[in-house]
């Protein structure tokens, strides 16, 4: 399995304070490359609108506590494996953030 | 195209036709057999559908909150088989965590459209092990 990816990211609890840590875990990257590569071309996308977040939210889940979803607008993604397209005018590109800022979806 | 900032973290993976996969960090079973670009088109609390972003089919789905649903319906019961492989084998049916979920909401045509949708897809992947599920937080 890989390793974990850090990336800073505001801190939706405290957007004026320093950055945290977000965690981009290794058993997902190694999911998104090993049975979906569009996803894992697109995590270039995540991280984008990680570091350029639009809009924050919380309360995401009916079942699970805290988590956050950062929201943003990448000039471009995967459509894919190999193409490249304008992001899409009438969507927003959305990453999912458990608790512990374990980033689970995007 | 640029380097992809997450090279050095999949050296060596090979790639695999697509599964079922349990997410700890998200609570979530999650299964897309189709490698494109989505659009997540939620339908309540528990199933996400996963569209394709070209042509608006249905392509995956998302089953949100499997540890509150174990423990809502009892995770014995979602064990449906054991068999002898060398090792005890226990596995929990995709298609009864489905349909307890849809029978748990309002019966609406979308509902029942979306979860028909997910059912189908079950078929070539109807169970996990419930080794995948053994890292659920408790």
């Amino acid at each position: 399995m890989s390793a974990d990816y850090i990336q800073p990211i505001l801190d939706p609890e405290d957007p004026e304070g320093p950055r945290v840590q977000a965690v981009l875990p290794g058993r997902l990257i190694s999911y998104y490359y090993k049975f979906h590569p569009v996803n894992y071309e697109n995590l270039r996308a995540a991280k984008f609108v990680l570091e350029h977040p639009k809009r924050l939210f919380a309360g995401i889940r009916a079942f699970n506590e805290g988590g956050w979803c950062f929201t943003g607008r990448p000039e471009t993604w995967h459509i894919r494996e190999d193409v490249t397209a304008p992001f899409p005018a009438n969507l927003v590109f959305a990453v999912y953030l458990n608790s512990r800022c374990f980033v689970y979806e995007c | 195209m640029e380097k992809h900032f997450l090279s050095a973290f999949v050296e060596g993976t090979e790639r695999e036709s697509p599964k079922p996969w349990y997410n700890p960090d998200g609570d979530c079973i999650v299964y897309q057999f189709g490698d494109e670009a989505i659009v997540a088109d939620r339908v309540d609390e528990i199933l996400t559908i996963y569209r394709s972003v070209e042509t608006g089919k249905s392509i995956g789905y998302q089953i949100k909150g499997v540890c509150a649903l174990g423990r809502k319906f009892g995770r014995d019961t979602l064990i449906v088989n054991c068999r002898q492989d060398r090792e005890e084998l226990k596995e929990i049916s995709l298609c009864w965590l489905l349909l307890a979920a849809y029978e748990d909401g309002p019966k609406t045509i979308g509902r029942r459209q979306a979860y028909s949708d997910a059912l189908e897809y079950c078929g070539p992947h109807p169970r996990l092990t419930t080794r995948d599920l053994d890292l659920v937080p408790a």
